[in-house]
């Protein structure tokens, strides 16, 4: 049996924590948070992680929100979007498994494979680091938020993120996935 | 100026601004959907404010449980403009409280004190039970 290809993520149900795919929008994203928030104050014991788990959920749901190429509001329009992704929570031994997906048109590809290969080729500590240059810094083109968001998760993350972009069937554009640990 | 006052929400923090007594505090959670126009009504009045000359201390304080990436871009922008003042000579305090345990916002206090030296910021860390 062949490997899975990168940012795949485990399909066995008694791993998954939580697994959502539809409309995501602010609403619900808060909802979700508040939920697992609560959940993980009763099942995982370390502060650090809830924390991490919390901030990448959100950062993922967000990115979602932001940048889906399926939207079901004006792409122009800055709030109370609608836009399709997945997002789920996996538990795999001692780690946690967050993945996320949504589709991306193909203009946008060279730009955001640029970005990705280069956020997943630090590890943590060099995710950080750029974190804080960012910071300081103008975001980069096309990014609605600071350009940070990637940053933030790759800086929680155990390991360096893993990214996939596949052609749609529809020929319109790519899935992109996203997978981290921690 | 008048006061801006907006309550908290689940994903948005409660913002006090008080320029007659020199008071602003943010407190809860950040992770509103546009964190830009969320808090631009605040960078526009605190803009103003900061613009007239005063009379007493500016006291800053902030309680953020969590702040998104997008809106710790935008804190670091507010931190800009009370920086600025306070190197033209406007005395600000600020007070930046967090969970002793939560390392991710103890860091982001010290990287205030490092990048914004001539603000004075003291960090408070609290103790919960839980």
């Amino acid at each position: 049996m062949s490997s899975p290809p990168p940012a795949a993520c485990p399909t066995a149900a008694n791993d998954i924590v939580f697994s959502y795919v539809g409309y995501f929008s602010q609403s619900l994203i808060t909802a979700m948070a508040e939920t697992l928030r609560r959940e993980l104050q009763e099942h995982e014991q370390d502060s650090r992680t809830r924390r991490r788990l919390f901030s990448s959920f959100v950062e993922m749901s967000q990115n979602i929100l932001r940048y889906s190429a399926d939207t079901l509001t004006p792409p122009a329009q800055p709030t109370d979007e609608l836009r399709h992704g997945a997002l789920s929570l996996h538990r795999q031994d001692e780690h946690y498994l967050l993945c996320c997906a949504n589709p991306v048109r193909s203009v946008q590809l060279d730009g955001l494979r640029r970005r990705l290969d280069s956020v997943c080729r630090m590890d943590p500590a060099q995710a950080r680091a750029a974190h804080r240059d960012g910071l300081r810094g103008v975001p980069p083109d096309g990014s609605k938020g600071a350009g940070l968001g990637l940053l933030t998760l790759a800086r929680d993350a155990s390991s360096p993120l893993d990214y996939a972009l596949r052609p749609l069937d529809d020929g319109a554009g790519h899935l992109f996935s996203l997978r981290m640990t921690i | 100026m008048p006061m801006l006052f907006l309550p908290a929400t689940a994903c948005s923090p409660e913002i006090d601004f008080q320029p007659a007594a020199h008071r602003l505090s943010l407190t809860g959670e950040s992770y509103p959907e546009h964190a830009a126009g969320f808090y631009a009504p605040l960078l526009d009045a605190l803009r103003e404010y900061l613009a007239a000359p005063a009379d007493a201390p500016f006291q800053v304080e902030m309680s953020l449980r969590y702040f998104n990436s997008s809106s710790t871009k935008v804190l670091f922008t507010l931190m800009g403009l009370l920086d600025n003042a306070a190197r033209e000579g406007r005395a600000v305090t600020m007070l930046w409280h967090h969970d002793a345990e939560d390392d991710t916002l103890q860091e982001f206090g010290e990287e205030l004190s490092d990048d914004f030296p001539d603000l004075a910021i003291t960090c408070l860390a609290h103790h919960t039970d839980s």
